[in-house]
């Protein structure tokens, strides 16, 4: 099969017999090893393991699918690095992650760890112990984060399918940069049990892919509470259903103000086209945005800090830098003000629940801008200079902030996609990827192909 | 004396004071980087703070019984 196979097609061919799952993942480890020199999208390939499942022949909606996964995934026999140095000496994982075990339960077949930001602190994807993720559009540039090699992975063609983590946008970035479908569900929607955390105020679990059909279809197979999880709901709401139901009715926005301030011609473009065709003539202001982004940052500094204090105290030269130097300070930020924020999460929260009683789905962009080089430092947002590491996910923040589910959907701006977030009132997945969905198949949003 | 009126030496003094108590080594070379850090996160406290919020609000709930 082509390496842009989406999964849904994947399924088909082999439920028609026109391939097997055994020559679907052995195609898939081809790609990986002639390409992954290039992409530096995986840290870990699990061949054995995924070609003996490919020979037994999995069932399920994503039959033989091949998948992969950011590498703070437990995958059972593998220390969870969380692309650091210092998780690498840990035990192996004894059990795979759950929502990995769900996607085998339903026929994928797991294939492998993705790169990633440091402790996922990071919107760029580099990393420094393992290399930067590549950009498969341009071979220079970054795939974005923390979920960098989620995003270069399935751009790159190697995969159709990849796991990503979002906890101020490292799905949505990654998405945006590379040109490919991210869901970032509600907060508390899928279970984070058997992953390496982050901020657990802000965590998130989704998936990237080239069409919006394998988002849907792995996102409604890895639905459900966990055991041991007493952030994930209870609720499961399956969207593969209503996924071609149309935008009828729906009540759409444009964000103005914050989320337009600082974007790019690219990014407001891509903002522009996705409301052209969807007809939206609606501007909506979403108030105190930029305080929220502020509280997402203060939240983000101190509870990061909290979770690696012991490895601050016993091994901080072995961080990233980069990551190091925001985490000590992030753990000098004053109790008070880190409480401040959390008010102010509640509050920002209400407002938002309230303005999703007079509209359905808000458009923003993902990112101010396209990717930027790797190496690259700062780059201008609202005509200063300020660093692309910190600063990538300033559209991406204030959503996360209060967990409402959204679609990352790619827009072709020139020699580099650019992504726009399609986000929903909380618990309304179905309705974000019903407008994914029409964008995708009135031809405004396609995952492009990497020329060359 | 720094444009918002701290001395340079009051970050430093804060930055020891604080990693003193938490037990982080620190290396002199990272200093610098870690200032700005502090800086920005100063920064984003600015928009947080002001105005300010009404004394009735509870934080978002991390605990539930």
């Amino acid at each position: 099969m082509t390496p842009w196979a989406t999964a849904m097609g994947i399924t088909a061919a082999i439920q028609a017999g026109q391939t097997t799952a055994e020559q679907v993942v052995t195609d898939a480890l081809g790609r990986i090893a002639a390409r992954n020199l290039a992409l530096n999208a995986f840290t870990d390939v699990v061949a054995d393991r995924a070609l003996a499942r490919a020979r037994q022949k999995p069932d399920g909606p994503l039959a033989g699918v091949p998948f992969a996964v950011k590498n703070l995934f437990d995958i059972a026999g593998l220390p969870t690095r969380a692309g650091s140095l210092i998780n690498r000496t840990d035990p192996p994982a004894t059990r795979d992650a759950v929502l990995v075990e769900r996607l085998e339960a339903a026929g994928a077949i797991l294939v492998g760890g993705l790169n990633m930001g440091e402790y996922a602190y990071d919107f760029t994807g580099e990393n420094c112990h393992d290399g930067p993720s590549r950009n498969p559009h341009d071979l220079g540039r970054m795939t974005g984060g923390s979920s960098g090699g989620s995003g270069g992975a399935v751009a790159g063609g190697l995969v159709p399918l990849a796991l990503g983590s979002d906890t101020n946008g490292s799905i949505r970035v990654p998405a945006s940069l590379c040109g490919l479908f991210g869901l970032k569900p509600s907060y508390g929607r899928l279970t984070r049990h058997g992953t390496f955390p982050f901020v657990a105020s802000f965590d998130h679990l989704g998936p990237l892919a080239r069409c919006v059909a394998d988002l849907a279809v792995s996102y409604d197979a890895m639905q459900g509470p966990a055991a041991g999880d007493p952030a994930c709901t209870g609720r499961i709401d399956p969207v593969c259903a209503s996924l071609d139901d149309g935008v009828a009715g729906l009540r759409i926005a444009v964000a103005s103000g914050y989320f337009q301030h600082g974007a790019s011609a690219e990014a407001l473009a891509a903002l522009h086209a996705v409301a052209a065709a969807l007809g939206v003539m609606r501007e909506v202001e979403l108030p105190g945005a930029a305080r929220a982004r502020a509280a997402a940052y203060v939240i983000t500094a101190s509870e990061g800090a909290a979770l690696h204090l012991e490895r601050l105290r016993t091994r901080a030269a072995d961080f990233d830098p980069a990551v190091r130097d925001r985490l000590i300070a992030g753990a000098l930020t004053p109790a008070a003000l880190v409480v401040q924020a959390q008010k102010f999460r509640r509050m920002f929260q209400a407002a938002m629940q309230a303005l999703f009683e007079t509209v359905d789905v808000i458009l923003a962009p993902a990112t101010p801008c396209t990717a930027p080089l790797l190496g690259q430092q700062a780059f201008e947002l609202a005509g200063q200079s300020v660093p692309v590491r910190a600063n990538m996910g300033v559209f991406t923040q204030p959503i996360s902030f209060v967990g409402l589910p959204v679609v990352a959907v790619p827009v072709a701006a020139g020699a580099l996609p650019i992504g726009v977030q399609v986000i929903a009132a909380p618990w309304r997945e179905d309705i974000a990827l019903r407008v994914a969905r029409t964008l995708e198949r009135d031809g405004v949003c396609v995952a492009p192909q990497p020329k060359g | 004396m720094t444009v918002d009126g701290t001395e340079a030496g009051d970050e430093a003094a804060m930055i020891r004071a604080g990693c003193r108590t938490l037990g982080i080594l620190l290396d002199p070379t990272w200093h610098e980087a870690i200032v700005a850090n502090v800086r920005a996160i100063a920064r984003q406290a600015d928009m947080l703070l002001d105005p300010p919020l009404p004394d009735t609000i509870d934080q978002a709930p991390v605990f539930a019984a």
